[in-house]
């Protein structure tokens, strides 16, 4: 008899009930799992943007801005992202999917200034969202400001980024 | 029955579900390893525009008749990638650096630079090149740098 593999009784009710379950729950995992994807590239955009709000390196266009109208920036200074949140705001009509708005908290001692923070803000959204857009490949499905970023079931945009200091 | 080789359902089922987190693993990875690279360029870009930056400082506080050797960097190197091109701008009060569309500026504090033959106000700097940095007088008795390309 053992020549012809056998499996126990409860091993096969163990098995056909945690079949059964991730069936059930399989989409709610694959949703999970998704935002977890696009959280994770957020916070690895919001960093590269961090990066380079830091060193202070703009493209071209950007850089002559800067130069006329917000010379402080253009110095290397310390960017850093503290926190991300984000908040769903239930499903969206118009591009049906789920609405995702994140909350990107940074900190940055050496530019006081209030204009100058939305600036060195706006670079840290565009890196996320544009993070968010590559990690999908939904480059396609959005505009040149990747905003907003797409993924297969969440639709994600950005809220002003919260300075703590 | 051996020789026939056999797997467990234990065994495909522990490798199915390491095989699906390896895949997230691997997409989060892959990010960062490309903001890590991102960085590493931004940060090499700075280095360069202050070392010129440092040097030029460094030449006028000394004196009259200082002399130092700036040798660029071949390119904005990042470990295991081909090195992107640069090319930094000095000019009176500043000094700037051009990487593929991406620009940064370090600060001097305002004097007279003096470059080439002609002895242009705005001294182009390339790759692989090197530069001498003096500080000498000009016609007026003011200081001035003066940079010259050597190879």
């Amino acid at each position: 008899m053992d020549l012809e593999g056998q499996l126990v009784i409860e091993y096969l009710l163990v098995f056909g009930f945690s079949i059964i379950v991730l069936v059930l729950i399989s989409q709610a995992l694959i949703n999970e799992n998704e935002l977890n994807q696009a959280i994770a590239a957020a916070r690895i955009g919001s960093l590269e943007g961090a990066v380079l709000d830091g060193l202070a390196l703009y493209p071209d266009e950007s850089f002559a801005q800067y130069n006329k109208g917000n010379p402080i920036i253009l110095n290397p200074s310390s960017v850093k992202i503290t926190r991300i949140d984000y908040d769903n705001q239930g499903f969206h009509e118009k591009y049906r999917k789920i609405k995702i708005q994140l909350h990107i908290h940074a900190s940055a001692i050496p530019i006081p200034d209030e204009n100058d923070r939305n600036i060195l803000g706006e670079r840290i959204n565009f890196y996320a969202r544009k993070k968010i857009s590559l990690s999908f490949r939904t480059e396609n499905l959005t505009n040149t400001l990747y905003n907003p970023a797409f993924s297969q079931n969440y639709v994600f945009t950005t809220s002003d980024v919260e300075w703590d200091i | 029955m051996d020789v026939k080789g056999y797997i467990s359902v234990d065994f495909l089922l522990s490798t199915f579900i390491f095989m699906i987190v390896l895949v997230s693993v691997i997409t989060i990875v892959e990010g960062r390893f490309e903001m890590v690279l991102t960085a590493e360029e931004a940060a090499e870009e700075r280095m360069i525009v202050e070392m010129v930056a440092g040097i030029i400082e460094s030449t006028y506080a000394a004196g009259e008749g200082h002399q130092m050797i700036i040798n660029m960097p071949e390119s904005v190197k990042v470990s295991g990638v081909k090195g992107l091109d640069y090319v930094v701008k000095v000019r009176t009060s500043e000094i700037l650096i051009q990487v593929e569309g991406r620009n940064g500026k370090a600060f001097i504090y305002p004097r007279k630079i003096a470059g080439g033959k002609m002895g242009e106000s705005e001294v182009i700097m390339f790759p692989k090149r090197t530069y001498i940095v003096t500080n000498i007088k000009d016609n007026n008795g003011y200081s001035l740098i003066s940079i010259k390309q050597v190879s």
